[in-house]
């Protein structure tokens, strides 16, 4: 008996003292709150002009601070703070940075740099600052180039900052190829043209004897394809870039051929090869060879376009009877439809993330950009207007390029932008009318 | 048919066997119980003399074992608990060179994030409830302080004219079964000695079991007191600078006040999907002293870090002035477990 009064007696104890130290832990946990809203503002920041380590380069220094802020207010994620709301300045690149200045004017983010120039060499330091965190954001950085290549170091300087800001890569030092159009609508010229990716150092690639179409960049960005109809018949052909030297691909063999692009190895190429009236998706070497016929449909069949990794291919087809979107292998085989909306879907393109398809749109009169996912589901639109047709992507898969065409006879060709939420639609300047944009890769 | 019967027959022997004679084996074995019959012999009050010693010394023993295991335990998670600090370069110390926090970092962050994690799930819903029973108890026994002198004299004048015939019926033999009724009856005697301790130092419940268990002489009492009394102290430690829980009131102003400055225009689409939980050590005036992640669901690194800057920018820059949060509950607000859940925002 007394040892199972022990027992009970010692259980009683622990669960006695027990009971308190449960209450003891529980009440130490600390507070939980969710929050689930928040805002989309742009992020305010400021780019105080770099400082000018050596007498030359004042100029230089001037000018990478405005390509660097106009790269990120451009992207429609960052608001620059003027230089007159400046509290303080940077005065000395080594110097500590006075985070309460900083704060007191909501700049949430500081770009400092310098730079300098010796001997036609240019080098530009900077550091980016969090100063809410009071921390800078990643280390400093130091870029050298040549003179004529300052904006190519801005853009590179921008594309580290919004890098480290949003955590995504940049996307402004890239080129876009695209058709330069002159001349009245039913006499227009077009010319092949390549500029830097906020329409800056335009130039031509062709002459406009002939009319070009749908340029398309490699994915290394050293070579173009596009569609001439110098013989007079639509042939594609591919364009060396550096050296603007092209050569037919002999893909037509006496049949239109069209709507080319490259594979992601750039090792091949897929078209559209148009026979008696139909139009089928073909792949072929890079360097010649017989042509492999992917599609076999009575259908138009037409704008295919590689995923990232080359293994599947979305193009446009009307097999349906009306004009949709459908993926196949890349070899060919069963295509799976993805767009059930109503209207016609067409050129589509896949993104270099690999998550979306850019594509076009007409729907009761008008053109409308989108994207969907690669199943077809939360198909977005992003546009809307007379004519917008043509998207390309940017570099980082966030923001899409298009031609869009305003009405009346007068009416011309511009570039637009548009991020992939359907903010930030901005005009793409350019000296003439363009259409047909491909946007090309990184170039650092 | 018949290999049933001897089966049977063997089995029932054995049975028979064993019931008349495993009493002897088993007797060997309960050698102890036959002196005890001697004991009972000999007379009352030798027995009572025997049971008595024993049952004391053996039964505060293993009490306040338990209880010297058990104080400890509850100081070892409050320990860990403070020092919530995970990652040492997420490190949001408000120092403007990065590389002098993250050194000192790396020390606190590691037994930092073993322990956040596990309590979380365990604290979680429970959170809002230990404080207010202890903050309710904290005043009953104030209040039964005061008027104390008054009803404990009563109840023990009666208890005293009671007990006296009580144990005139059956003092010895029965003195383990009524310590039912005298540990009810010593609960209330150690309920108002309580918040005197508390309110005066934290060391008093130590004395407060030795004169129960001397006035009583019961183990049982004494270890009951014991296990009551080492757990009260510490509940009063954290009952008495936790106030009144927070209401949904505060909790709600504090959300809308963050999410003010929760700005996800400049994140990356995989940040835009990254949920971030994260650890707000407060100042006493309201303004956030350290922004600590403790956990994500991001889809790589770079989503992360982005999403924890976000979330992290927001809680500084809008608490720079400090948060709106009643200073009597500071205890309860001194860290902040903040979970920021873009989803919603997506589909802006």
């Amino acid at each position: 008996m007394n040892m199972i009064r022990l027992l009970a007696l010692g259980l009683a104890i622990l669960a006695l003292s027990h009971t308190p130290f449960a209450a003891t832990a529980q009440s130490s946990g600390p507070l939980r709150i969710e929050i689930t809203d928040g805002v989309i503002e742009p992020l305010p920041f400021a780019v105080p002009t770099f400082q000018a380590e050596t007498g030359s380069a004042g100029p230089y220094a001037q000018e990478i601070s405005r390509v660097i802020a106009a790269d990120l207010s451009g992207t429609g994620l960052f608001r620059e703070i003027p230089s007159s709301a400046f509290i303080s300045d940077i005065t000395n690149f080594a110097a500590p940075v006075q985070y309460a200045d900083w704060k007191a004017i909501n700049a949430q983010a500081l770009i400092a740099g310098a730079v300098s120039e010796q001997g036609g060499q240019i080098t530009v330091k900077f550091r980016v600052y969090d100063i809410f965190s009071g921390a800078e954001l990643g280390q400093g950085l130091q870029y050298t180039g040549t003179i004529d290549g300052i904006r190519r170091i801005a853009h590179q300087v921008a594309d580290t900052v919004y890098s480290r800001i949003t955590g995504e890569t940049g996307y402004f030092d890239s080129r876009v190829v695209f058709v330069s159009e002159q001349g009245p609508k039913d006499a227009r010229r077009k010319r092949l043209a390549i500029m830097d990716y906020d329409g800056a150092n335009v130039k031509y690639l062709t002459d406009s004897d002939a009319l070009v179409l749908a340029p398309r960049f490699s994915q290394d960005g050293s070579r173009v394809l596009y569609t001439s109809y110098e013989t007079g018949q639509p042939q594609i052909y591919v364009l060396d870039v550096a050296s603007a030297t092209r050569q037919a691909m002999g893909t037509g063999g006496g049949n239109m051929a069209f709507s080319p692009r490259f594979s992601p190895d750039g090792s091949s190429i897929i078209f559209s090869l148009e026979q008696g009236g139909n139009s089928d998706i073909y792949r072929m070497g890079v360097n010649g060879g017989a042509a492999q016929q992917l599609t076999s449909s009575p259908a138009i069949e037409t704008a295919p376009s590689f995923s990232p990794d080359g293994s599947r291919i979305v193009f446009e087809s009307d097999r349906s009877g009306t004009q949709q979107l459908y993926i196949m292998s890349a070899n060919g085989g069963e295509a799976q439809r993805i767009s059930f909306g109503r209207g016609r879907y067409g050129t589509p393109v896949w993104s270099p993330r690999g998550d979306l398809i850019a594509f076009t749109k007409q729907n009761a009169g008008r053109f409308h950009i989108g994207v969907m996912r690669t199943d077809g589901s939360e198909e977005r639109l992003l546009t809307a207007s007379f004519l917008d047709e043509g998207p390309t992507w940017s570099p980082n898969g966030r923001v899409i390029m298009f031609s869009r065409e305003s009405q009346g006879e007068t009416g011309a060709s511009a570039l637009y932008s548009v991020d992939i939420s359907g903010r930030n639609l901005r005009r793409v300047t350019t000296p003439d009318a363009a259409s047909d944009p491909s946007w090309g890769p990184l170039q650092n | 048919m018949k290999l049933g019967y001897y089966i049977s027959g063997i089995g029932h022997g054995l049975l028979i066997f064993w019931l008349l004679f495993g009493g002897l084996f088993t007797s060997s074995r309960d050698t102890p119980p036959a002196p005890v019959a001697d004991v009972s012999i000999l007379s009352e009050e030798d027995f009572a003399a025997l049971t008595a010693p024993p049952e004391g010394p053996p039964e505060p023993e293993p009490a306040p074992e338990e209880d010297a295991e058990e104080a400890p335990v509850p100081p070892a998670r409050p320990e860990p608990e403070p020092a919530p600090d995970p990652e040492p370069e997420l490190e949001p110390l408000p120092d403007p060179e990065p590389p002098a926090p993250d050194p000192a970092a790396p020390a606190e962050t590691a037994p930092d994030e073993d322990t956040t994690p596990p309590e979380a799930p365990r604290v979680a819903d429970e959170v809002i409830q230990p404080p207010d029973d202890p903050a309710e108890t904290a005043p009953e026994a104030v209040e039964e302080a005061a008027p104390s002198p008054e009803p404990t004299e009563t109840p023990v004048e009666e208890q005293d004219a009671a007990q006296p015939e009580a144990q005139t019926t059956e003092i010895v033999t029965e003195a383990e079964t009524p310590t039912s009724s005298p540990t009810a009856s010593l609960r209330p005697r150690a309920r108002p000695e309580r918040p005197d301790p508390v309110e005066t130092a934290e060391p008093e419940p130590t004395p407060d079991p030795a004169p129960e268990s001397e006035a009583d002489n019961d183990p049982v009492a004494d270890a009951i007191a014991d296990a009551l009394d080492t757990p009260d102290p510490g509940a009063g430690e954290t009952q008495a600078p936790l106030g009144p829980p927070i209401t949904s009131a505060e909790r709600d102003g504090l959300r809308v006040a963050v999410s003010q400055c929760w700005n996800l225009g400049s994140a990356s689409t995989d940040a835009m999907a990254t949920t971030v939980v994260v650890m707000v050590r407060m100042a006493p005036d309201g303004r956030p002293q350290g922004v600590d992640l403790v956990s994500s669901n991001g889809p790589n690194q770079s989503a992360t870090q982005t999403a924890f800057q976000a979330a992290r920018r927001a809680i500084i820059r809008c608490g720079a002035n400090g948060y709106n949060l009643p200073s009597d509950k500071y205890e309860q607000w001194r860290e902040i477990e903040m979970t920021f859940n873009p989803e919603n925002m997506r589909l802006r």
